[in-house]
């Protein structure tokens, strides 16, 4: 719990510093994320809190986010890991002056655990190809939606990751469709001025 | 406008709701360890343990159903349907119920075999230890090493994934092995652990004691295992020790062993 709280620490004084820098006047302001998140669930970490930018056409957005599975939940020592996640931000309205919702968002996220317990090359005691798979390292898909009010945000996202895709190709019969998926939810908050669309 | 800015939260709500029927659909990672159940083997030995021991039984292996949930569905359904609770007394399961060792797949497996209408006692395999797999394992099933018997036979059942400790001496634990069968009070011993001294993956370090100890228990009488994926049935050591290596269910292949007083038939069964 100490690490999100120090991310949390961080990501609080990114967003400090941001109310003081304009972006007229400072070199340092594109290189400020546009929001830092937090999310719930999304099989990136029970709890996971990063940044994300955004591109001048709000379409694509990157961001880089710290995951923690606590203990309780994994074997006897928290799962740690950390997440790229690309998405692509379409179908984006404005609902009066302060209201945005972006209804389609299709994401990518590559999620890397560390431990010694998760291996992403075939450890050396294996021979070639034994594990076709790394065990530290997960891609998933998502797609969702993310509502913005003011300086405020909040999403959900419907996921699917490769392991649970590659499951379900092999055994489709048993495996159903609505078996794959998961959902995460996350809060925004925005540190820098909307630009208009 | 009214009706579209109000639109979203009850949109998202209704998504979240028909996900969220079970809280299955709020995972915190591939590698959680969130199984559906606890110690489910000791719970199948606890309703062995409630069964009258016939002189003359059966029960049925079956092995290797990470990547065969399909086949695994319809073996349920070919079991209960096919098999009374007279002519069989419970099922064995040689290992690999998962390919990464996921919470998810452990799951999926639970899902599909509580159906069965007879106990179902199995082994961990070399998948199933992966990432936090042998946790999940230890909660899910119970502990990796244990016995049980049914009438005049005790199944001694254990961990012989030995490459995925590195082949460090701790697996297969042969001092707790030899423990278990010098406190037997039954006459007859079965083994099942999911890789066999045969292969590769099992410690050449070990094999030999291994075998040994299983030659010298003059009670010994088969030696069951998954891992291979082909149904064989052998002598390798000539020493007495017959082993049994049980094919992936994804061959739609199962074993079926009958034990009387006079001799045990091993079948190999297709669905």
């Amino acid at each position: 719990m100490r690490w999100i709280t120090f991310f949390l620490c961080l990501l609080l004084s990114f967003s400090l510093s941001a109310e003081t820098i304009d972006s007229t006047t400072s070199k340092l302001y594109k290189f400020i994320p546009n929001s830092t998140i937090l999310q719930f669930a999304g099989n990136i970490g029970m709890f996971s809190t990063g940044v994300r930018y955004v591109t001048p056409n709000k379409h694509w957005k990157g961001a880089f986010l710290y995951g923690f599975v606590p203990a309780r939940y994994a074997a006897d020592k928290p799962i740690h890991s950390v997440t790229v996640k690309g998405q692509y931000s379409t179908m984006n309205h404005r609902y009066g002056p302060t209201i945005q919702i972006e209804w389609l968002n299709v994401g990518l996220w590559y999620n890397y655990s560390f431990g010694r317990s998760y291996f992403s090359n075939l450890p050396r005691h294996y021979d070639d190809g034994y594990y076709y798979f790394p065990t530290a390292i997960n891609i998933g898909l998502t797609l969702g939606s993310e509502l913005r009010h003011k300086k405020w945000g909040l999403y959900y996202e419907i996921g699917t990751t490769d392991k649970r895709v590659i499951n379900f190709v092999k055994s489709p019969k048993a495996v159903s469709f609505r078996e794959i998926w998961n959902i995460g939810i996350g809060i925004v908050y925005h540190l820098k001025q909307e630009v208009s669309l | 406008m009214y009706l579209r800015r109000h639109f979203f939260l009850p949109l998202a709500m209704s998504v979240m709701v028909s996900l969220i029927s079970c809280n299955r659909n709020f995972q915190f990672s591939v590698l959680e360890v969130k199984p559906l159940d606890r110690d489910i083997n000791l719970k199948a030995i606890a309703r062995i343990k409630q069964l009258i021991p016939h002189d003359t039984f059966s029960f049925l292996i079956f092995s290797d159903t990470q990547v065969a949930y399909d086949e695994l569905e319809s073996f349920v359904a070919h079991v209960n349907s096919t098999y009374t609770m007279d002519s069989i007394a419970f099922l064995v399961h040689g290992g690999d119920f998962t390919d990464y060792g996921a919470n998810f797949e452990y799951n999926l497996y639970y899902d599909d075999v509580r159906k069965l209408k007879f106990p179902v006692v199995g082994c961990i395999g070399n998948h199933d230890m992966l990432s936090n797999g042998r946790t999940i394992f230890k909660k899910l099933f119970g502990p990796e090493n244990f016995s049980f018997n049914y009438g005049d036979y005790r199944f001694i059942v254990f961990n012989s994934n030995s490459r995925e400790v590195r082949f460090d001496g701790s697996l297969p634990n042969l001092s707790w092995l030899q423990q278990e069968i010098n406190s037997s009070a039954e006459n007859n011993t079965i083994y099942l652990s999911h890789v066999a001294p045969m292969t590769t993956d099992f410690d050449p370090a070990l094999k030999n004691d291994f075998t040994k100890i299983l030659a010298s228990n003059k009670k010994s009488r088969l030696s069951i295992h998954g891992h291979t994926h082909n149904y064989v049935l052998e002598e390798p050591y000539t020493d007495g020790v017959q082993y049994l290596t049980v094919p992936t269910l994804q061959k739609r292949q199962y074993v079926k062993v009958t034990i009387s007083p006079k001799d045990m038939q091993i079948q190999q069964k297709f669905y």
